[in-house]
């Protein structure tokens, strides 16, 4: 009877440009395929005023991946479709023999640890940033240690730290490197810029009697927390004044449990999260108190019946996208804090530390490769 | 105007403002539904709404279905100051999540229109500059795609591919992992 409407002429760029803008960060592979629908559309999403709205409507950057450290390696488990295309896909997301150490604003932290290097005592091992969506890679000039360490830790950061910077869009910009650690005298402190290419003098403060754990560091406001093994303490350093000084954590019945730091989802304090057989507890460190009552999340609720058997262990704690990650003898798990919510996420227990990488991923099309690689499949 | 009536009444009158569609229809709306719209805030902050306000981008069908969403929300809005009094307990809440819930409901149906429709209240919520409607209809839009091949969203939109095989094969190599 009627004949049929001829069809609509395609929505105006505009338009669309408003519904690009709502594809949801946690799937970057959406954004590509939207970017080989036409020539309007690619140069559209690869432009720079779409990838900084798209930023600027979402603010927290999604969860891409996680950076578990192996005997063999530091392996890139995605969280999304995204995987780093430096890491060939023959290589099961294996950065052979290097390890992660910290992964922040868009920049991961690695450490060259391959198993058969007999270790030069003299100096820290070779540092390198890196930026897993553009594969660009930036070398550390070397860190010659003043004495020989027991123990050390290393944060990447930003160089604007808190200030002047939203860290929406900054992986190309300047960064900080924080290397601390402990050795038979005192703690001490190195800060590589990337904006001098060189590393400051070393400042250093009273022993703490502890050993720097190799977990993930948190910033809170301009002060960096790294975590100490007993789980009793915790380093802070001022990024302003270059000092350091250990913090005291309120007395628990479970001491000498490992505790994971972050910054809670307001940015504004100091969040801790740690476990025993059967619960986690969460709580925050606040200006006025050193921290109230602990959040506590029973664990045999959770997760599934029989992998509570031997231990829990609290390896990591992401307040900004509400994510607690347990180790159980049966596996990693994830606990959603809104949700309850709990997933596996792999199997293997054999890691000696997790890092969420999150990080907003936008087609950039027609970018020159990075060229040199973290040599990572080779 | 007129001395009769108490002081709500003539809050209330005065408070009506008139829109007229591009088809020169007129709609007769509360401020508190007009002001949804950014556009048209400004516009009566400015004092320039006396004989209407034309809107000539949004005709009487898409304006009615806007003016329909505005209404819904701005009851919304309202009652959410009012439960920002000091009653926050149980009964309270059970009420708002129970509006909350008939929102998200509106909202669904608001969004079961064709196509070209749709386009047209993305057209009008950016010209109007609503937020809320943006949003919605926008991430209806976003989520009818999802897990489309390019020659299927291609399809849907009417959209010729001018990419050259060489401009495709750049995008692909690119960002490979998300072909795997």
């Amino acid at each position: 009877m009627a004949s049929e409407d001829p069809p609509p002429p395609p929505p105006a760029t505009a338009l669309m440009e408003e519904v690009l803008l709502r594809f949801p960060p946690a799937d970057p592979s959406r954004l590509v395929a939207a970017a080989l629908v036409c020539r309007r559309w690619r140069s559209l999403l690869s432009g720079p005023g779409f990838r900084r709205r798209f930023r600027e409507l979402h603010r927290s950057p999604p969860l891409l991946g996680l950076l578990c450290n192996s005997p063999t390696g530091a392996r890139f488990l995605p969280s999304s479709a995204f995987r780093p295309p430096g890491l060939p896909s023959t290589s099961d997301g294996l950065l052979r023999g290097w390890r992660a150490l910290d992964a922040r604003h868009g920049r991961v932290l690695l450490r060259w640890d391959p198993a058969s290097s007999s270790s030069s005592g003299g100096s820290c091992p070779p540092l390198v940033v890196w930026d897993p969506i553009t594969d660009q890679r930036k070398d550390l000039p070397p860190l010659l240690w003043a004495q020989y360490p027991y123990s050390w830790n290393a944060a990447v950061l930003c160089s604007a730290g808190a200030a002047g910077c939203d860290h929406l869009d900054c992986c190309g910009g300047h960064f900080l490197v924080v290397v601390v650690g402990t050795n038979s005298k005192e703690m001490f402190a190195h800060v590589y810029s990337s904006e001098s290419g060189a590393w400051s003098e070393v400042t250093a403060a009273r022993h703490p009697n502890d050993s720097v754990d190799f977990a993930p560091s948190a910033l809170v406001g301009n002060a960096l927390y790294f975590a100490f093994e007993m789980g009793a303490t915790v380093l802070e350093y001022d990024l302003g004044t270059r000092e350091m000084a250990v913090i005291r954590l309120p007395p628990r019945a479970f001491d000498w449990q490992r505790i994971a730091l972050a910054t809670t989802h307001d940015g504004c304090c100091l969040g801790f999260a740690t476990a025993d057989r059967s619960a986690i507890y969460l709580w925050k460190r606040e200006a006025s108190s050193q921290g109230g009552d602990a959040q506590v999340i029973e664990l045999a609720k959770l997760l599934p019946a029989g992998t509570l058997s031997a231990f829990s262990d609290v390896v990591g704690f992401v307040d900004s996208i509400g994510l607690i990650y347990v180790r159980t003898a049966d596996g990693l798990f994830t606990v959603d804090l809104k949700s309850s919510q709990v997933t596996k996420v792999s199997k293997d227990t054999g890691f000696s530390g997790i890092f969420p990488y999150m990080s907003f991923h936008t087609p950039a099309l027609g970018v020159p490769s990075a060229g040199e690689r973290p040599s990572v499949g080779a | 105007m007129a001395s009769a009536g108490s002081g709500d009444e003539k809050a209330a009158a005065a408070a009506m403002i008139t829109l007229i569609s591009s088809d020169n229809e007129k709609f007769e709306v509360t401020e508190a539904t007009a002001t949804l719209s950014q556009t048209i805030r400004h516009m009566i902050e400015d004092g320039c709404t006396d004989g209407g306000v034309p809107l000539p981008n949004v005709t009487s069908k898409i304006l009615a279905r806007v003016i329909e969403y505005c209404k819904k929300h701005a009851t919304a809005a309202a009652g959410e100051e009012g439960s920002s009094s000091s009653f926050s307990d149980a009964a309270f809440l059970e009420v708002d999540r129970a509006f909350l819930e008939e929102l998200e409901e509106f909202d669904d149906a608001f969004l079961e229109v064709d196509r070209a429709t749709l386009f047209d209240l993305i057209l009008a919520a950016n010209y109007l500059d609503i937020k809320g409607l943006l949003n919605l209809t926008c991430q209806k839009v976003a989520d009818s795609v999802k897990g489309k091949t390019p020659e299927q969203i291609r399809e849907m939109y009417n959209i010729v591919n001018d990419l050259t095989p060489e401009e495709e094969a750049e995008i692909r190599r690119e960002t490979q992992w998300a072909f795997e």
